[in-house]
C-alpha cells in the first residue's frame, strides 16, 4: 500500500502536483501505475520535481515539454559526491541496509541543487547548438585608430563589443589602451564571474581569499601592473585609465558606457557548479560553447547581488584599493574619472552565494530550457 | 567463440584491489590472447571510466574521463570472450547509474556477473580514515568514527563510507537485477594466512587460474601505522592552503606516505576503540547473516567478515606518542631532503641544457638574413591582411612554416 501511495505521489507530480509528500493523501492510492521493473524516483528527484512545480506558471505544468523535463529529473542521478539516492521515508520503512529513508521536504537545498545542476548540464548537451562556422574578421579601416581594451573583464568585454557594433572596429593607426576600472571590490566580483563564464569551479570565498593569502591581485584586475605592461608597448601618454562613466568620444569617435553584464552571486554559484559537471561530461571546447550559447543565456535576467568580499578579506582588499590608486596616480596615466573611486563603495558589500538562491536560479534555468526547445 | 561474459568487480577499497589491477593492466595483452579483456589504456582508464559513469569531480583528473566509459563499454561489447572491469569507487554507484552501467556492457542479452571482495569492518574502518587523511582531510579520528556512527549519515564523509562499505546495500544496488549465482563475494583472508591466498581467490573468481602471469606488484595502497597517519594528518592541517592538490599527490600521498612512513612497519597499528569494536562486531554479524541468507556465490568464507578477538592494546591516533610522531617526522623530513636535492640537481642539468639551446639560438638568430626574415613576418602577423598574404604564401609553399 505504501508503494503504491509513493507512485501515486509520482503521478501528482508528473501532472503538476505541488502537495509535500507528508500531506499527500491519494484518492485511489491503487490507481497509480508502475512497471514492474521501474525505480520509485528517490526523494531527491521527487523534491525537485515538485520544487519545479512551483516554480512554474501553473497553465505551463500541462505542457508536454513540462512532462518531459520532470521525466528527466525522476530518471537521473545527482552527480559528484553527496547523499546517494535517498529512499522515500514511509514506503519500506523495514529496510536494514542503504541509506535512511528521507522526508522530501526536510532535504537540504544543497542536495536539490546538486540534482538539478546535473539534469542542467544534461539538458545543456541536448541543447548544443554546435561549433559555429568560423568567421573572417574584416580588413581594418586604415585611417581609424587601434585599441586594446583591458582591465575589469566584463567591462573590457561589453566595452569591445559595443565598440564593434557602433562600427569602431581597431584601425591602423597608432594605437591606444584603455584601462577600464571600477572599485576594487566589484571588479573582484566581475574577475571572478567571468573567470566562472570561462569554466572554472572555485567558489568565490575560496577564489577571494586564496589572492588575499598571495597578497596580489588577479592579473587581469592588476590595473598599476596591466597599465605598465602596455605603457611598455605603446608609450605612457596612450595607456588611458577609465574609471566608471563613459568612454569619451575624444579618444575613438564614439561615446561608449563603461558597464558589465554582471550576473548575480547567486547565479554565479549555479554556474560554477554547472562547470563542475560540465568538466566531466565534455572537453573544453565544447564546455565553453555550452556556457556562451546555451548555460549563460539561460541566465540573462539574473541580475541581482554581486558577490561581495568576505568579511576575512575587506581590509586586505581596501588596503590594495588604496595601494592601487597610489600606484596609478604616481604612473602618470591619463585618467579619465576619479581614481578614489577604486576604493570600495559602502564597505564590500553581503558575501554571497548559498545553496538556496542558486537554487532557485537552476530551478528557473531548468524551467528556460523549455522555451529553447520550443523556439527550434 | 568464446561465451561473452562481463565481470564488474565492483569494490570494495582497501580489498587488494589496487594489487588486482596491476596485474590485469601490466598483463592485458597476455589475458588478451587468452580470451580475456582488460580494457584500459592507461593504468587508471578504468578508475577514468568510473568516474565518467558517476559524473565524479576528482581534483581535476575528471577533465581526462569525458566519454571514458562509453569508450570502454564499447570495447567491452565488441570483445567475444571475458571481460573485466575492475574500480573500487564503483561501489558507490546509483541504482540509474548501475542501470545504465550493466545496459552498456551489454545486459541482459550479455551473461554479466558482479564481483565484490569484502574484508571485516574492524580493519575496513580504520583504513577509510587513514585514506581519507591520505586525500588531505584534517579530521580527528574520533570525529570519524562520531560521524560514520551517526545513523542518519548526514555527512558527505559518512555517505561516502557507507557507500563503498556497506556490503549488503552495495550488493542490493549492483546485484539487484543479477541471479544470486552471478554475484561472487570475495572475503578477504584473516591477517596470517598466506600472503596469497586472495590472489588465489581472485584468480579463482575472474578465471585467472594456471595463466602465467607476472604478479610482481608495481601499484599498491600500502598502509601506515597510528604515529605515521597522525603526522600526515598534522602536515595536512599545515599545508593544505598552500599546496595545491597537483604537488599535494606526488609530495604528500606519494613519496611520504605511502614510499616512506608506509615502511615503518614497527610503530603501532590503526584499530577500534572498545566500544567501536564491539559496534562493528554486531554489524559484521547482522551483514554475513544477511548475506548468507541471499544465497550469493562465496569465494573465500563469511566467517572471515567476523573480526577475530584482538589482545593488541588500542592506541589513540588523536593522541599519538609525541617520541613516535617526532621519529616518523623524521624520516619524512629526509625524504623531503632528498626529494629536494634530486630536484635540485636536475633543475642545474635542465638549466644546463636551456643554456645550451640559448647559446645555439642566439648563433642561428645573429644571421641578418634571419633576422629580416624574422621582422617581415613578425610585421605582417601584427595586421589582418599580412596574415592573409602569410597564409596564400604558407599554402603556395606547401606546408606550414610555423614550426621554423
Amino acid at each position: 500500500m505504501n508503494t503504491a501511495r509513493a507512485w501515486a505521489w509520482v503521478a501528482h507530480l508528473r501532472t503538476g502536483g505541488t502537495t509535500p509528500w507528508q500531506e499527500f493523501a491519494p484518492g485511489d492510492p491503487d490507481s497509480a501505475a508502475s512497471s514492474a521493473d521501474a525505480l520509485l524516483p528517490g526523494a531527491i528527484q521527487l523534491e525537485v520535481v515538485r520544487r519545479l512545480n512551483l516554480a512554474a506558471d501553473p497553465a505551463g505544468t500541462a505542457d508536454p515539454r513540462h512532462r518531459a523535463l520532470v521525466d528527466r529529473v525522476l530518471a537521473a542521478s545527482a552527480p559528484g559526491r553527496g547523499q546517494p539516492d535517498l529512499p522515500l521515508v514511509g514506503v519500506l520503512d523495514d529496510t536494514r541496509f542503504g541509506p535512511p529513508p528521507a522526508d522530501p521536504a526536510a532535504l537540504p537545498d544543497d542536495e536539490l541543487l546538486r540534482m538539478t545542476v546535473g539534469v542542467l548540464a544534461e539538458l545543456a548537451l541536448d541543447l548544443d547548438p554546435g561549433p559555429e562556422p568560423e568567421q573572417r574578421s574584416p580588413l581594418p579601416v586604415p585611417w581609424r585608430r587601434k585599441w586594446a581594451v583591458v582591465g575589469d573583464p566584463l567591462i573590457a568585454d561589453r566595452t569591445r563589443s559595443d565598440l564593434v557594433a557602433a562600427g569602431r572596429r581597431p584601425g591602423l593607426r597608432s594605437p591606444v589602451a584603455l584601462v577600464v576600472a571600477d572599485d576594487l571590490a566589484a571588479m573582484l566580483a566581475d574577475t571572478w564571474t567571468w573567470r566562472v563564464r570561462h569554466r572554472v569551479t572555485p567558489s568565490w570565498a575560496w577564489w577571494v581569499g586564496h589572492w588575499a593569502r598571495r597578497d596580489q591581485l588577479p592579473p587581469r584586475v592588476d590595473l598599476a601592473a596591466v597599465a605598465a605592461r602596455w605603457a611598455g608597448r605603446v608609450g605612457r601618454e596612450r595607456v588611458h585609465v577609465l574609471v566608471g562613466g563613459e568612454l569619451p568620444a575624444s579618444l575613438l569617435g564614439t561615446a561608449v558606457d563603461l558597464r558589465a553584464d554582471p550576473l548575480s552571486a547567486d547565479a554565479g554559484e549555479l554556474l560554477r557548479r554547472v562547470n563542475e559537471v560540465l568538466r566531466v561530461l565534455v572537453r573544453p571546447e565544447r564546455h565553453q560553447r555550452l556556457l556562451d550559447r546555451v548555460v549563460v543565456p539561460l541566465l540573462a535576467g539574473e541580475r541581482g547581488t554581486l558577490p561581495g568580499v568576505p568579511e576575512a578579506q575587506q581590509e586586505w582588499v581596501r588596503r590594495r584599493a588604496d595601494r592601487l590608486v597610489g600606484e596609478l596616480s604616481r604612473a602618470g596615466y591619463p585618467v579619465h574619472g576619479e581614481l578614489a573611486s577604486l576604493r570600495p563603495r559602502n564597505g564590500c558589500g553581503p558575501t554571497a552565494a548559498g545553496a538556496t538562491g542558486a537554487l532557485d536560479v537552476a530551478l528557473r534555468a531548468l524551467l528556460a530550457t523549455r522555451t529553447i526547445e520550443e523556439a527550434r | 567463440m568464446s561465451p561473452r561474459r562481463v565481470l564488474l568487480h565492483v569494490g570494495t577499497p582497501k580489498t587488494g584491489t589496487s594489487y588486482l589491477q596491476d596485474v590485469l593492466f601490466r598483463n592485458r595483452d597476455l589475458l588478451a590472447g587468452k580470451g580475456i579483456l582488460y580494457p584500459a589504456d592507461r593504468f587508471d582508464g578504468q578508475f577514468l571510466a568510473a568516474l565518467d559513469l558517476m559524473r565524479l569531480p576528482w581534483g581535476g583528473l575528471e577533465t581526462e574521463a569525458v566519454g571514458a566509459w562509453d569508450a570502454m563499454a564499447a570495447k567491452v561489447r565488441a570483445f567475444d570472450g571475458t571481460s573485466i572491469i575492475s574500480h573500487e569507487i564503483l561501489a558507490t554507484a546509483s541504482r540509474t547509474q548501475i542501470r545504465r552501467a550493466l545496459e552498456s556492457v551489454g545486459h541482459p542479452g550479455t551473461e554479466v556477473h558482479v564481483v565484490l571482495s569484502v574484508r571485516d569492518l574492524v580493519r575496513q574502518i580504520p583504513a577509510e580514515w587513514q585514506e581519507n587523511v591520505k586525500h588531505r582531510r584534517t579530521l580527528r579520528y574520533d570525529r570519524f568514527l562520531s560521524e560514520i556512527r551517526d545513523p542518519e549519515r548526514a555527512t558527505r564523509l559518512a555517505t561516502w563510507f557507507w557507500g563503498v562499505q556497506e556490503v549488503p546495500d552495495i550488493l542490493d544496488r549492483w546485484g539487484g537485477e543479477l541471479d544470486p549465482s552471478r554475484v561472487h563475494v570475495v572475503t578477504v583472508p584473516r591477517p596470517g594466512a598466506p600472503s596469497t591466498l586472495l590472489w588465489e581467490r581472485f584468480a579463482e573468481t575472474f578465471g585467472l587460474t594456471g595463466l602465467p602471469l607476472d604478479l610482481e606488484a608495481e601499484r599498491s595502497n600500502p598502509s601506515m601505522g597510528v604515529p605515521e597517519t597522525a603526522l600526515v594528518r598534522r602536515i595536512n592541517r599545515a599545508v593544505n592552503k598552500d599546496v595545491e592538490p597537483a604537488h599535494y599527490r606526488p609530495l604528500v600521498r606519494e613519496l611520504l606516505a605511502h614510499n616512506t612512513l608506509s615502511r615503518r612497519t614497527g610503530s603501532p597499528r590503526l584499530s577500534l576503540p572498545p566500544d567501536a569494536r564491539a559496534w562493528a562486531e554486531d554489524l559484521a554479524r547482522e551483514w554475513v547473516a544477511e548475506l548468507r541468507a541471499r544465497g550469493y556465490d562465496v569465494v573465500g568464507d563469511l566467517d572471515e567478515l567476523l573480526p577475530e578477538p584482538s589482545d593488541a592494546p588500542y592506541v589513540d591516533p588523536d593522541r599519538p606518542n609525541p617520541r613516535q610522531v617526532n621519529q616518523a617526522a623524521l624520516d619524512a623530513i629526509k625524504a623531503l631532503l632528498v626529494e629536494g636535492a634530486r630536484q635540485r640537481e636536475t633543475e642545474e642539468q635542465l638549466r644546463e641544457e636551456l643554456h645550451q639551446a640559448h647559446l645555439a639560438l642566439e648563433r642561428a638568430y645573429l644571421r641578418p638574413t634571419y633576422r629580416a626574415r624574422e621582422k617581415l613576418v613578425r610585421s605582417a602577423e601584427e595586421r589582418g591582411w599580412g596574415r592573409r598574404l602569410l597564409g596564400v604564401y604558407r599554402r603556395a609553399r606547401g606546408r606550414s612554416s610555423r614550426a621554423a
